[in-house]
C-alpha cells in the first residue's frame, strides 16, 4: 500500500460545555503569550495540566483539550480521540457545540484556502465529489464572515466552493465586497454552476463590485443541452450556463470553463472544443479535469470511469484546438504517465494539499516532482497503467 | 469581399470636384469617362439624396449575392461576396453572369482550397493558417515535449 499524506481537516471531540457555535484562531504556539486576544483564541492543549500555564482561562473565545477532562469550564471542550495534532498556530477553526466537530476553515500557511459556502446546490451532477445536501447551512456565512474578519496576512489565492455559492445571492455577494475590501491583492476563484447569473442582475451585481482579481470557473460538460443536462442532472442547465457565461462576459467578470473528463463526456469533447473557440473566445482559462473518486463517482464509477490513456487521442485533439486559437489550457488531476508527452506542458498540480498523493510506484519516477499525483481518495481505484517515468 | 458588397456601403470615394463615388474602381470608370457609379456631389447633393439616392439603390439591388443567379444555389455564398462595379465594368451588366464571371471562378477556387485544407485537417497546415489569423509564430503554437524539457530543465 502506499502511504497516504492527506492532512486532516476535522475532529471530534466529546465532552463540550458549551451551546453556541464558535469560529476563531487556533493558540498552541506559547512563546509569545502577550500577543494573546482572549476573544478570538480557540486554546489547544493535550493535557489538562497544560492550563496551568495560563492565567485568564475563562476568557478564552473556547479551549480544546485532548485528553477526557471532568474540569468545569464554560469554553471547554474535550476528550478528542482522534487527536489535535493537525491543528497548528493560527489556523481558524470552527466548533460545532451539538456534533462536537471541530473543522479546520483556514489554514494560513496552506495555498488550497477555499470557503466552503453551502452544502445546497440547484444541480445534481453525475460525478460530484461533494454531493448537495438539501439543508439549511445558512449558519456558514457568519462563520465565514467571521473567518474572514480573523485573517492577518491576505492570502495569494483563495477559493470559494460549495454546493452552489450563487444560491446565496445576497450573502454571497457581501462576502465577495468584504474579500475585495480585506483583500484587494488576493485572486478569487470562484467554482460555480453559472446558472444563477443568467439572472442579469446577480450578474450585475457581482459584475459591479469590481474585483478584477475575481474568477468564475463554470463547468460545460458538452456543446448540447441533452448530453450537459444529463450529466448535471437538471433541466433547462446547459440553456441557464450558457446565458450565464453570456452575462458574466457582459459584466466583465472572467470566466474559466471547467471540463470534467469522463464516460459521459468524453464523446463530445472535441465538438465542446469547437464550440468553445466559436462561442467563447473571452474565456481566460478551460481546465480538463481528471475524476476525483468522492461522494457519487464512487456510485457511478462503472458509468463514469474510462482510463485516461482510452482517451488520449480526443485529449490531444481537443488541447490542439484551445491552443491552435490561443485558449490558455490547463489538464488538472491526469498523472503525467498517462498523457502524450506532447501534453505535459499542460499539466498542472492541481490537487489541494491536503488531499494529495503519490504510490509506490512514484516512487521511481523522474518527473514526479512535476506530475499532479492523485487524489488521496483513487488510492483503491486509479488506473492500471501508471507507471513510473524514465527520462 | 461581403455580401451586402461594401461598395457604397461601407466604402466612399470623395473625389476633389466633390463628386461622390461607390468605391474607388466606380471613380476609375469616371475617369474613362463613365460616370455610372457616381451617388451625387457634395456640393449640389445633400446626405439623404447621396446615400438614399436612386443610384445607390439601382446598385444595391445587384450587392447581395443570395439575390444573383448562380450565387443564390451556391455552396460558398456565406463566405462569398458580390461585385456590382466589376461586373459592369467587365460584362456591361451589374448583375452579372456567374458562368464567364472571373470574379466568380477566382474566389469559387481559393474558398474551395480552403476548405479541401480545413478538411484535410493536416496539423502543420492548420497551424501556420491559425497563425496567420492571430498573427502568432507557428512554431510557438506546437505542442511538443521539448518545451516542456526546457521549461523543467530535463533536457
Amino acid at each position: 500500500m502506499a502511504a497516504n499524506y492527506s492532512i486532516r481537516l476535522t475532529t471530534i471531540g466529546s465532552v463540550s460545555n458549551f451551546q453556541i457555535r464558535k469560529v476563531g484562531k487556533v493558540l498552541c504556539d506559547f512563546s509569545d503569550t502577550d500577543q494573546i486576544t482572549f476573544e478570538e483564541n480557540i486554546l489547544v492543549l493535550k493535557k489538562e495540566s497544560d492550563l496551568k500555564k495560563f492565567k485568564n482561562i475563562n476568557k478564552f473565545h473556547a479551549i480544546i483539550l485532548e485528553e477526557n477532562s471532568s474540569l468545569n469550564l464554560e469554553n471547554l471542550i474535550s476528550g478528542f480521540n482522534s487527536g489535535v495534532s493537525h491543528l497548528n498556530n493560527n489556523d481558524i477553526i470552527t466548533i460545532d457545540p451539538r456534533s462536537k466537530l471541530v473543522r479546520t476553515i483556514y489554514r494560513p500557511q496552506s495555498k488550497n484556502n477555499t470557503i466552503f459556502t453551502t452544502e445546497r446546490c440547484n444541480s445534481n451532477c453525475l460525478m460530484c465529489s461533494q454531493p448537495p445536501k438539501d439543508i439549511d447551512d445558512s449558519y456558514m456565512v457568519n462563520d465565514i464572515v467571521k473567518m474572514l474578519g480573523l485573517i492577518d496576512e491576505p492570502p495569494e489565492t483563495l477559493g470559494i466552493t460549495g454546493g452552489e455559492p450563487l444560491i446565496l445571492k445576497q450573502d454571497l455577494i457581501k462576502i465577495l465586497k468584504l474579500i475585495k475590501e480585506k483583500f484587494p491583492s488576493t485572486y478569487v476563484h470562484m467554482l460555480s454552476n453559472g446558472r444563477y447569473l443568467a439572472y442579469k442582475d446577480i450578474a450585475e451585481e457581482i459584475g459591479n463590485i469590481g474585483n478584477k482579481k475575481f474568477m468564475i470557473a463554470i463547468p460545460l460538460y458538452a456543446d448540447v443541452p441533452e448530453v450537459h443536462d444529463y450529466i448535471v442532472q437538471a433541466k433547462n442547465a446547459f440553456d441557464q450556463t450558457i446565458n450565464g457565461i453570456y452575462n458574466a462576459n457582459k459584466n466583465n467578470i472572467s470566466i474559466e470553463i471547467r471540463i470534467v473528463l469522463h464516460k459521459q463526456s468524453i464523446p463530445r469533447l472535441t465538438k465542446l472544443a469547437d464550440y468553445i473557440i466559436s462561442n467563447f473566445p473571452f474565456v481566460k482559462h478551460v481546465a480538463l479535469m481528471g475524476l476525483e473518486n468522492m461522494g457519487y463517482v464512487k456510485k457511478n464509477w462503472n458509468d463514469l470511469w474510462i482510463d485516461p490513456l482510452d482517451y488520449s487521442k480526443e485529449l490531444t485533439e481537443t488541447i490542439k484546438k484551445l491552443h491552435y486559437n490561443l485558449f490558455h489550457v490547463s489538464i488538472y488531476n491526469l498523472q503525467l504517465c498517462l498523457i502524450n508527452k506532447d501534453l505535459w506542458t499542460f499539466s498542472r498540480q492541481s490537487i489541494s494539499d491536503y488531499k494529495n498523493i503519490y504510490l509506490d510506484e512514484c516512487k521511481n519516477c523522474d518527473v514526479k516532482k512535476y506530475c499532479s499525483g492523485l487524489f488521496s481518495s483513487s488510492i483503491l481505484r486509479h488506473s492500471k497503467n501508471i507507471n513510473a517515468q524514465k527520462i | 469581399m461581403e455580401s451586402p458588397a461594401g461598395a457604397g456601403f461601407n466604402v466612399v470615394v470623395y473625389n476633389y470636384d466633390g463628386d461622390v463615388y461607390a468605391s474607388d474602381e466606380s471613380r476609375m470608370l469616371a475617369e474613362m469617362g463613365d460616370k455610372t457609379f457616381k451617388i451625387g456631389n457634395v456640393i449640389l447633393n445633400s446626405y439623404n439624396e447621396i446615400f438614399f439616392g436612386e443610384n445607390l439603390q439601382t446598385i444595391s439591388k445587384f450587392s447581395c449575392n443570395e439575390s444573383l443567379l448562380g450565387c443564390d444555389t451556391c455552396v460558398y455564398q456565406t463566405f462569398c461576396g458580390a461585385d456590382p462595379i466589376y461586373h459592369y465594368a467587365t460584362q456591361k451588366d451589374m448583375y452579372g453572369n456567374r458562368a464567364t464571371s472571373e470574379f466568380c471562378k477566382k474566389n469559387y477556387l481559393i474558398i474551395n482550397h480552403l476548405f479541401k485544407i480545413i478538411k484535410e485537417n493536416d496539423d502543420d497546415t492548420m497551424r501556420i493558417l491559425l497563425s496567420w489569423i492571430y498573427d502568432e509564430d507557428h512554431e510557438n503554437l506546437k505542442l511538443n515535449y521539448k518545451k516542456w524539457q526546457q521549461i523543467t530543465q530535463l533536457d
